[in-house]
């Protein structure tokens, strides 16, 4: 099903909300846990949003297809910053080598260890499951492995 | 026969259930040693059987569904495939059409593009020399 969703410029974005979670969808849940010891799970698993629905859509619907990200990116305009300088709020859009939008989250925090290592942190949803407080690069090797960071300048 | 092992089989479907995008997905199985398999080992016809007798079943578990997906990517990469004479009905999954699509936009071409001989350009020689030839010291006439 489908919901109405615009970009500020209100122009229209596909989308669509999904089935019901499945047994496989929670078993998979449960070994991602497993996988992934240091990312934080935040929800359970869902299949009414994905990650740029949370990310774009306030995890009302779907957006599945990536071609309607740089539209949003642009309608909304979200200005590419360094990873230095990502906050809490700013968001990060994981890309492949193709430029494929495949994955997105928003920041939750951003330390800087001696000057060196910057390791953002990043709530995401992975799939059909749930929400995710993890590393920047700590989650399924789908996801990537280009990263940009973006902040809102409405 | 399509023979998969246990193991291949759950990774197709956590690949479908961890894909955000169609064009994930695509690229996520096409990378899977199963589909790599599917690709090179299997006749399309056997594909394409295959494809339409998971897709018409009524149970639609991530399993059959990562399957389908697959064995989608397996008929439209395969090797004996290049022209997409066996062509599925991709809209029998909910991003078929979109899988189709890459699918077919990152096939290496199979058209044979002959270029004709191009002409080689006129170079007109004269006989006399007009730069001065240096010898090295040892092959200098006396």
């Amino acid at each position: 099903m489908t919901i109405r969703l615009e970009t500020s410029k209100r122009t229209g974005i596909v989308n669509s909300q999904e089935r019901e979670i499945s047994v496989f969808d929670l078993n998979w849940a449960r070994k991602l846990m497993r996988q992934f010891p240091k990312a934080i799970p935040r929800t359970e698993p869902t299949a009414l949003y994905n990650c740029h629905g949370l990310t774009f859509a306030s995890r009302r619907t779907r957006i599945f297809l990536s071609s309607e990200i740089p539209k949003i990116l642009n309608d909304d305009k979200y200005k590419e910053i360094d990873i230095k300088e990502a906050k809490g709020g700013d968001i990060v859009v994981y890309f492949d080598e193709n430029g494929d939008a495949n994955h997105s989250g928003i920041v939750v925090a951003n330390t800087e260890y001696d000057q060196r290592l910057i390791l953002p942190m990043i709530c995401s949803k992975w799939g059909n499951g749930g929400e995710f407080i993890h590393g920047l690069n700590d989650c399924p090797r789908i996801y990537g492995p280009q990263t940009k960071f973006y902040r809102c300048a409405l | 026969m399509i023979r998969l092992s246990k193991h291949e089989l759950f990774e197709m479907a956590t690949l479908l259930v961890v894909a955000n995008t169609p064009h994930s997905l695509f690229k996520g199985l096409l990378s899977s040693s199963a589909v790599t398999r599917l690709r090179y080992e299997e006749h399309p016809n056997t594909l394409l059987s295959y494809f339409n007798q998971i897709t018409a079943r009524a149970e639609r578990s991530e399993i059959v569904m990562g399957l389908a997906y697959g064995v989608l990517i397996g008929l439209l990469m395969n090797s004996r495939n290049a022209d997409w004479r066996f062509q599925p009905d991709s809209t029998r999954l909910t991003w078929g059409p979109q899988i189709e699509q890459h699918a077919k936009a990152s096939a290496p071409p199979t058209q044979i593009l002959n270029i004709s001989a191009i002409p080689a350009p006129q170079v007109s020689t004269s006989n006399q020399s007009t730069s001065t030839l240096i010898l090295p010291r040892g092959m200098q006439g006396n």
